[in-house]
Parts: structure tokens; sequence; C-alpha cells
């Protein structure tokens, strides 16, 4: 009877097991539901940028889905200059490279110095980006036209008054001229961004220059620098142009956040209460745990010795 | 227990210790062992077989990914964490309350305890990809991070519950050393070094009840502090579900569940395949057991209800996100299941008496086990799928999560190895303390040291 009973109590309990079982491993995993058609539509967006010089394109590729724009990677665009023909080692136009779009739906192509002295004399660049034949994306084409733009840097400092004066030129019929009435910005890099100086909506005057004061009592980095840096910025026309430079700087940040004891700091600057804690409960822990296996020890004489 | 059954005379003391040897002494194993023993070793062969593939390939062998970064290994290595906790539960803290029925349980859950902290252990390293950086922890680790913390606890833990374990096994190492008939050399020179020049002294025994008596003490802070700071490596992280001051006694309420149950369940294959171990494992012993399992249940849906009750009632923001995806979501079968059987179903059937006879408690403490699983699934991977900051911006795979067969093989062989652990030493070593038990059932401790002085 009792074994029936165990029988039945078994039988009864194996399904309740089955489904407890099932249920447990019937589920999707997945952050979120995601479709994709055979062919889909993507928007480029192409910029040019100088920084300190450096001269580069920038292909932004994204795609809208449920009113969001979304990054397109692993695309592969075309880059010419002027116009779609294959690369001409004369003059330095025609294509100039692919590049592949990265997790960003970004791909950026750097100027390269024999690039930029073959194209020394040129000022008015034609970009244009192409895709072709890509499985997933149905072809696009984008193009710019940028006038190029310079702008240089000098700092006067009188009375212990830094001011940064910016030139902003352009080029007209091959000739550099100065460029009034321009907005301009004046920044000063700072751990999370870039923060303005100056005057409201600065803007050139006739020989195309901005001049403004760095405050005084602003701290600098933990290395005696400040960057500076003058911006910029008519996508359309000109591209953004932006020039920085560290200069010397006398009034260092209140605390330096590398000898900051605190939890976020690096493994050497911990809080002196929270090392104090830690090895005082490490040396009393392993303190004891040595101690026991001093008396294991002990065991071990106590048994050679005679009865 | 109220029922021992104490001698009235030396002879009977005599007898009963007899009796005890030839129950509790370790002995071969039948074609059920074999085949037991069998199965782990082809399941660890397999998931060894991935983790040298892993090892090869790196961790794209697994369905890991820059979003859900830690996956089942983390979830096993919480689940290990948590069922080692038993060590402290039943030795330490029933030795420290004097309650006098603990004595066969002691080592089964001190030989559970060690085997679950060696594998947690074990995964943490299966889990770095790159295991031969781990010196790199150690040499610049930060004093300030949860992680350096585990890592101290881990291994203190682990050193502290192998000491409990070994020195109350000493006396029996020295006892088969001594008693045990026809066994190979190797065997025999085994005991002879672990048992570490055991004569059955009484001034050796003083020793071994001191340090025992220390190690109770010590134990409970450090199991306590393991799971507390296993837990702050999911609570000082700012992400929807982990986001909680409760954390730590959730966890440690929860380990303490699970760690009862899993000495029931050792309870009841010992009391099933040794004969004669249900005169020290006996009805009773389960059914205090259950009751302390339920108490423990009590206190973990207690902290249960904390944890998704406040936060359910506001439902703000992210937050509110992952709990609908627990509550009605992708997650909800398994939330649900693991909620209903394993809690709420062993909490109604231990409640009755019957449901703490052997079988059902046995069953019970199975669901128990399967869910702590499942809890520490669901505690890891749905919030790592749903940060603070949204997906954005990100490879298509890594907005999924699927553990691959590799990492469910390596898993799969990190709790057939705990088990190996656990059945190795039931093989070769007496898994109920035979001087623990005679001093229990009143037998004086002289006669019980002259008797072990016997040498066969």
């Amino acid at each position: 009877m009792k074994k029936l009973f165990k029988y039945l109590y078994i039988k009864r309990l194996i399904p309740v097991f089955i489904i407890y079982l099932v249920s447990l491993f019937s589920i999707n995993i997945y952050a979120q539901n995601d479709s994709t058609s055979s062919k889909l539509q993507a928007s480029m967006n192409l910029s040019y940028k100088i920084t300190n010089g450096i001269k580069s394109v920038k292909v932004e590729v994204t795609r809208k889905v449920d009113g969001k724009f979304i990054p397109v990677e692993n695309l592969i665009v075309n880059l010419y200059l002027t116009e779609i023909k294959k690369y001409d080692p004369i003059v330095g136009d025609g294509w100039m490279g692919n590049l592949v779009t990265n997790e960003d739906g970004l791909a950026t192509f750097k100027f390269t110095d024999n690039f930029n002295k073959l194209m020394s004399k040129v000022h008015v660049f034609n970009f244009i980006a192409t895709t072709n034949e890509d499985l997933r994306y149905e072809d696009m084409q984008e193009e710019i036209t940028v006038n190029e733009a310079l702008i240089n840097f000098t700092f006067n400092t009188e009375d212990a008054v830094t001011t940064v004066v910016a030139k902003l030129t352009k080029f007209q019929d091959g000739a550099e001229v100065a460029s009034p009435e321009t907005e301009m910005k004046m920044l000063i890099k700072r751990t999370f961004g870039m923060l303005p100086f100056g005057e409201d909506g600065l803007t050139t005057d006739e020989n195309g220059e901005v001049s403004a004061e760095i405050p005084a009592d602003l701290p600098g980095n933990a290395n005696k620098t400040i960057t500076v840096v003058a911006r910029y910025d008519d996508e359309e026309n000109n591209g953004i142009i932006e020039i920085s430079k560290d200069i010397p700087w006398k009034i260092l940040p209140k605390v330096n956040p590398l000898t900051r004891r605190t939890l976020w700091s690096r493994g050497n600057n911990a809080p002196i209460p929270l090392v104090i804690v830690t090895v005082s409960l490490i040396i009393l822990i392993w303190g004891t745990i040595c101690y026991l296996v001093y008396l294991l020890f002990k065991i071990k004489r106590l048994g050679k010795t005679k009865k | 227990m109220e029922d021992l059954i104490t001698p009235k005379s030396e002879k009977e003391a005599i007898e009963m210790l007899n009796r005890y040897n030839e129950d509790l002494l370790p002995r071969k194993f039948g074609i059920a062992g074999k085949l037991w023993v069998t199965v782990l070793c082809i399941v660890i062969a397999i998931g060894l077989y991935n983790y040298i593939q892993q090892l090869r390939f790196g961790l794209k062998v697994t369905g890991l990914n820059d979003t859900v970064s830690w996956g089942i290994y983390i979830s096993n290595f919480v689940f290990f964490v948590a069922v080692s906790l038993v060590g402290s539960l039943i030795t330490a803290v029933l030795n420290l309350l004097n309650v006098n029925w603990r004595a066969p349980l002691t080592r089964i859950s001190e030989v559970i305890a060690v085997s679950a902290i060696m594998f947690a252990g074990l995964i943490i390293i299966v889990d770095m990809g790159r295991p031969d950086r781990i010196l790199n922890m150690f040499l610049h680790g930060r004093i300030q991070s949860p992680i350096v913390w585990d890592v101290i606890v881990v291994m203190t833990y682990m050193t502290i519950s192998l000491l409990l374990l070994y020195f109350s096994l000493l006396p029996n190492i020295a006892f088969c050393r001594d008693r045990l008939p026809n066994i190979p050399k190797w065997q025999r020179k085994m005991y002879s070094v672990l048992s570490f020049g055991w004569e059955n002294k009484p001034e050796q025994y003083e020793i071994i009840k001191r340090a025992v008596k220390i190690l109770s003490v010590l134990i409970i802070p450090v199991a306590l502090s393991i799971h507390t700071v296993t837990s702050w490596l999911f609570a000082t992280t700012y992400r929807p579900g982990w986001d909680s001051t409760n954390f730590g006694a959730y966890f440690v309420a929860g380990a303490f569940m699970v760690g009862a149950a899993a000495v029931i369940a050792g309870m009841s294959i010992l009391r099933k395949f040794y004969v004669h171990y249900d005169e020290y494992l006996t009805d009773k012993h389960f059914d205090r057991m259950g009751r302390l399992l339920v108490l423990l249940s009590f206190i973990y849906l207690y902290f249960t209800v904390n944890e998704y009750f406040i936060p359910g009632y506001k439902m703000k923001g992210d937050e509110a996100e992952h709990l609908r995806e627990l509550f009605t979501g992708h997650y909800a079968p398994m939330f649900w299941s693991v909620q209903i059987f394993g809690m709420f179903i062993p909490i109604i059937v231990l409640l009755f008496k019957k449901g703490r006879k052997p079988l059902p408690i046995f069953i019970m403490a199975v669901f128990v086990i399967i869910g702590a699983w499942f809890k520490r699934y669901l505690i890891v991977i749905p919030t790592m799928l749903h940060p603070f900051l949204p997906l954005q911006q990100i490879p298509e795979a890594s907005k999924h999560y699927a553990p691959t067969l590799a990492e469910w093989s390596i898993t799969g062989a990190s709790l057939a190895g705990a088990l190996l652990v656990i059945t190795l030493f039931v093989r070769y070593f007496p898994v109920i303390s035979i001087w623990e038990i005679a001093e229990e059932r009143g037998i004086h401790s002289d006669t019980i040291y002259e008797h072990l002085n016997e040498k066969v």
C-alpha cells in the first residue's frame, strides 16, 4: 500500500516537474524585436572639416526606423573629387578611395600630405560620395562643394590677461582675402566639452579678426596648460574650420583629479578609511586562519609524541 | 534529538561504535555509483573540450557580447556562491546554537560548501576569457572595486570552508587509514598523508574542538560577506533591477534557502543508496530540515516581495520596462515558474508534516535548487539587456543574448564537477562523522578515543 502510494505520488509529481522544466526553458531571449527587408532605403550626409590644418571628409549614413535615425554600418562608400571617374594622378581628381562605415554609420577620409601638396593650389573642392550595388541598401549619391577657409591664431598677454586674436580668411579667385562680418566661436576645452568665452555672437571686423579675453580665473589643466579653440562653422559653403592651441597657464585645477582619494580613483588613490578597514579585516581573518594552520601542525607534532 | 538511543554500559557503547564503523566507513560503489561517475566524467569531458575551444578562439564561442557581458557563467557563479553558504548555516549556526541533531548533517553540508565554492572560483576564471591575465587582478586591482572584494572574500571563504571540513575529518581519515581492509596502496598512502599524524590523542581532539569553534564563529561573517559582496557586484552598478539597497539581504536569504535545499537533496540521495543510513538520517532529520527550509523560504519570500513590490508599485522609467519584461514579457514564464515551483509550492508542501517525509521533501528540494539556478539567470541577463542607457547605435548581435552550446556545456561541466567532488568524497571518506555521531548519542569521549585507537 505504501509502495502504491509512493508510486502514485511520483506519478502525480512527474507532470508537475515536466511543466516546471518546460516553463523555465520556453522563453525567447532577445532585447527588442527587429525586422529586415531585402532592399532598404538609407540617407547619406557629407561634411568637410579642417582641424589644425588637417583636411577630412566625413560620410554619415543613417536609415529611419520607427521615426528614429539609426546608423548604417559596414556600407562601402566610394569618394570622388570633382567628378565620378578614375583617379587622375596628374591633376589629383577622380576616385579618392573606398570608405566603410563603422558601427556609428560614420566613415572619414583624411587627406594625406601628398594629396595636400597636389591640391595646394586648389581651394574649391567638389566631393561626391556614391554607393554601388549594395545587397542591403538602394544606391545613393551625395555631393558637396566647399570653398577653402583658414583661421590663424595670435595671443597677447598684458597685465596677466591673455587676449586671443583669430583671423579668418577665405579664397576668392585663388587669392586669400579676409572674411569680414562672419560669426566665429572662441572656446576652451574642458573635461566634458567646450566652454565658450568672449562676447556673445563674436563677429569678425573688416580685417577678418575677432578677439576675446580668456577669463583669468579659469583653472587650467593639471599639466599647466589651457587649450584654446577657434571655430568657424559653415557646412554648406566652407565646412567646419577649427584651430586649437595649448598655451601655458598658471592657474591649476583646485583639486587635481589624479591625486584625489575617491572610490572612482586609481587603485593607489583609494580612500584611506576604506584601505584601513579592508586591510584590518584581511589581517584579522587571515591572521586567524594562520593560527588555525598552526593548530594543524600542532596536531601533527602531538601525533609524534609518545603517549 | 529526543529519541537518541544512549548507551547504558560501556559494552553497549562499544557495540554501538562497532555498528557505526560498519555503517559509515566508505565503501566501493555499485553499478549505479559507477554509472553516475561515468556520466559526470563524460559531461566534464565535453565541457573541457568546449573550454579549450574557448581558450583557442576566445569568448566569441559564447553568446556573450558588448551588452550582455555577464551571461550564464555569472548566473552559475552566483548560484555556486549561494549553495556554498550552507556550510556556515548547518555547521556554524547549528553548532553555535548547540542544536543536538546536527551531527549527521554537518559533513554533508561542509563538503557541498567546499565543492560549490571551488567551482564558483573556477567559473569566474572561465568567464574571464583570458585566464592568463588573472594575476593582473592582484597586481593592478583597485581596492575600491567590489570585484576585488569578491576575489578576496571567495578565496577566504574557500580556505575557511576547507579548514572546517578538514579539522573534523582528521580522526575519520586516520580511522580509514587504520581500519579499512583490502584497499589499494595508493588509497592507504592518501589516508596516511591526509591524516596529518593523527593518533587519536585527547589533546588532539581538544585542538579540533577549539579549531571548529573558532571556525564556526569566523565563517559566519565571512559567509555573509561573500554573498553580500557578490550582491554588491550588481547593486553597485546603476542598472534597472540591480539598483537596490535590498540586494545584500535578499541574496543572503536566497542563499540560505538553496543551501538548505542542497543539504536535503544530499541527505535523500545518501539515504537512498547507502544501507543503514536511514538510522542516521532519520525521518526526524528530514522533518527538521523541512521546517528550516520553510522558515528560510518565508524569509526569502519576504525579501522577494520587497524587491519587486516597491519598484512594481512605482513603475518608473527603465525599471518599469525591466519589470514588465519579467512580469508579463519574454521572461514571464521563467519568472513565474521560478516563483511558483521554486518557492510557493515548496512552502505549501513543506508546511504539512506529510510533505516533510523524505520523498516529497527531496522533490521539493530539487524544485528549490532548479528554481534557484534560474532565479540567478533572471537576476543577471534581463538587466544586462535593459541598461538605463538605451541600446542605440550598437551592432545587431549585441541586442540579443542566447547562451551557445559551448556555454551550456561548460556550465554543465562545472555543475557536474561540483557533483563529482561530492561523489568522490562520499566514495573515499565517511560522509557522516563517526566520532561526532558517537558524541551526539552520548558515548563518553574516552570510550570513543580508545575505540578509535584500536588498529586493525
